[in-house]
């Protein structure tokens, strides 16, 4: 009586799909609200990895922008130019940008976003000459180093002020830290919690359809054809809770982005940043596979039936 | 050769328990020291009094039991030496009905049907007819949508034999299949199970009702207290239709 085995293969795999997805009709609210349980789980380490990585982007720019900013008195052009060439010219320094007066107002004007209008109204006075210095990775990242050269400069005749950066990068950098943290902490807790609340669904089923599986092992299913719907089953809502949440988490960014994008700029940070495509589909396949290792947990019990 | 396929070889029982024990209280057996043959085709009682060890001889023919000692075969194979999945194929072979029918009572008759038939492998459209076919040979034609926890007990057991006969067993294993029905309906099933015993299915009949085995007579195995003590002998046709028993004789 039995097909073909390439379509017993088939017709198994649509039996097992078919009972999985009736599992989850058979007890539509208990399936509902632990998966509006997840995904507000999953929305909450979405967030967090939202704000994280916002975080790193503001770090990028001001770090990206240049570790060094020398800022001049009233100088020539020619001392200008010197003073470029010289400070071109140091072990370490891998590029040097020079800000007249008319781009450094342009830069503040756009740095202010919607409030632009307002840098443009100030007079070009008020924007002294400036040295964007890029450094090396190397000596960026040598405190003592970046702080001699600092120093060094400050004392050539026509540099009104050398800003190195340090009290941003240390507050900027601790709250990367803080927030990279947290949206690591948050996506472990989620995932315990996506384990948990799915073991504890699937767990219900199983003791819902207790006879249902004696039976089918009655009438010769193997242990795969009993377990696997259920294993689907978790799967399934672990991967619709994430997608519930990431939905939810573009419809709060597009209200951010209404509320604040127009004063991030202000901020150096350019636009809010959203979550990449590849992070989407990577974090509704982790969803799936913690709904998996729920499940499968929940149906160790099984080995006892 | 495949487990499941009928051996080509007559000589081969298709079910051999030898020196069989089963314990589950080391002082008190289930079963103790058990061997017999079944052949193809026959019709088997196993009676014994409550607590003989009727339902576990019954689960250890349909393999959801091991023997604690001795060897079962199926099919002239060793259950022991085969894999899980194996054994779960050879379920595959075997129909069970209980006496109370272990039906899912949330679930609609075709459905509880269909169990027998999904784990086959075999297309929803085959399911579909073998279930109205089926369901035709046990008299409930029109009951496929019903839910089964809504029948009653004679109509429940009906859908629980048509679940055992949907994949064509070779073999069919009935606890008590009318130890909970009214005399009508206890006929009715008494009667399928001859009629499918007659199409060539070996049935075995586990029942302590001694009315029933006198009234439709057929090899009879005793147990008492795990023990063989009683076995009728076989009868010339293994068709299991009519021929007078010939009585018990104690064995052992």
């Amino acid at each position: 009586m039995e097909a073909k085995p390439t379509g017993q293969f088939i017709y198994r795999a649509a039996h097992i799909l078919l009972r999985a997805t009736g599992g989850i009709r058979r007890r539509p609210w208990l399936h509902l609200l632990s998966t509006l349980t997840l995904a507000a789980a999953f929305l909450s380490f979405a967030a967090t990895l939202t704000v994280a990585r916002n975080l790193n982007h503001l770090i990028d720019r001001w770090v990206g922008n240049s570790e060094m900013t020398v800022y001049l008195k009233d100088t020539s052009t020619a001392d200008l130019e010197r003073l470029r060439n010289a400070i071109a010219a140091i072990d370490g320094v891998e590029r040097v940008e020079v800000i007249r007066p008319s781009a450094a107002r342009q830069n503040f004007a756009r740095d202010l976003g919607a409030f632009g209008d307002l840098g443009a109204t100030l007079p070009e006075a008020a924007f002294p000459a400036s040295i964007d210095i890029h450094l090396s990775r190397r000596l960026a990242d040598n405190d003592r180093e970046r702080h001699a050269l600092s120093a060094r400069l400050s004392k050539v005749h026509m540099v009104e002020e050398v800003e190195v950066y340090d009290d941003w990068f240390k507050r900027l950098s601790a709250m990367s830290t803080m927030g990279r943290t947290a949206s690591w902490g948050l996506g472990i807790l989620a995932a315990i919690v996506a384990i948990l609340v799915v073991a504890a669904t699937v767990r219900t089923g199983v003791a819902a359809r207790r006879k249902e599986i004696a039976v089918l092992r009655l009438v010769g299913a193997t242990e795969t054809y009993v377990r696997t719907p259920f294993l689907i089953e978790g799967g399934i809502e672990a991967a619709i809770a994430m997608g519930i949440a990431l939905f939810c988490l573009q419809q709060m960014m597009n209200h951010v982005d209404a509320v604040v994008g127009g004063i991030m700029p202000l901020l150096g940070g350019g636009r809010i940043l959203r979550l990449e495509s590849t992070w989407l589909l990577f974090m509704v396949v982790g969803g799936l596979l913690a709904g998996l290792v729920g499940a499968r947990l929940s149906l160790r019990r099984l080995e006892e039936a | 050769m495949p487990i499941t396929k009928p051996s080509t070889n007559s000589d081969i029982p298709l079910i051999r328990l030898e020196r069989v024990s089963r314990f589950f209280r080391p002082d008190k057996p289930a079963l103790f020291d058990v061997s017999f043959d079944i052949a193809r085709g026959e019709f088997l009682y196993i009676t014994g009094a409550s607590g003989a060890g009727k339902s576990t001889l019954l689960k250890l023919i349909h393999l959801s039991e091991p023997p604690d000692t001795g060897a079962v075969f199926v099919n002239g194979h060793d259950v022991a030496t085969l894999r899980a999945g194996a054994v779960s194929v050879l379920r595959r072979s075997m129909g069970v009905v209980f006496q109370d029918f272990h039906l899912i009572g949330d679930l609609t008759v075709g459905a509880n049907i269909g169990l027998s038939l999904e784990v086959l492998g075999v297309s929803p459209s085959f399911i579909a007819r073998r279930i109205r076919e089926v369901l035709a040979e046990v008299g409930l034609e029109d009951m496929e949508d019903e839910i089964a926890g809504s029948l009653s007990g004679g109509e429940q057991q009906r859908v629980a034999v048509a679940r055992a006969l949907a994949p064509r067993p070779q073999l069919i294993l009935a606890d008590e299949p009318t130890g909970s029905l009214d005399a009508y309906s206890a006929d009715f099933i008494l009667d399928l199970l001859e009629t499918v015993n007659g199409n060539g299915a070996t049935v075995v009949v586990a029942t302590h009702d001694r009315m029933l085995m006198a009234a439709r007579p057929h090899r009879i195995l005793a147990l008492d207290a795990g023990r063989l003590v009683g076995m009728s002998p076989r009868q010339k046709a293994a068709s299991g239709h009519g021929q007078p028993d010939a009585g018990v004789k104690e064995v052992g």
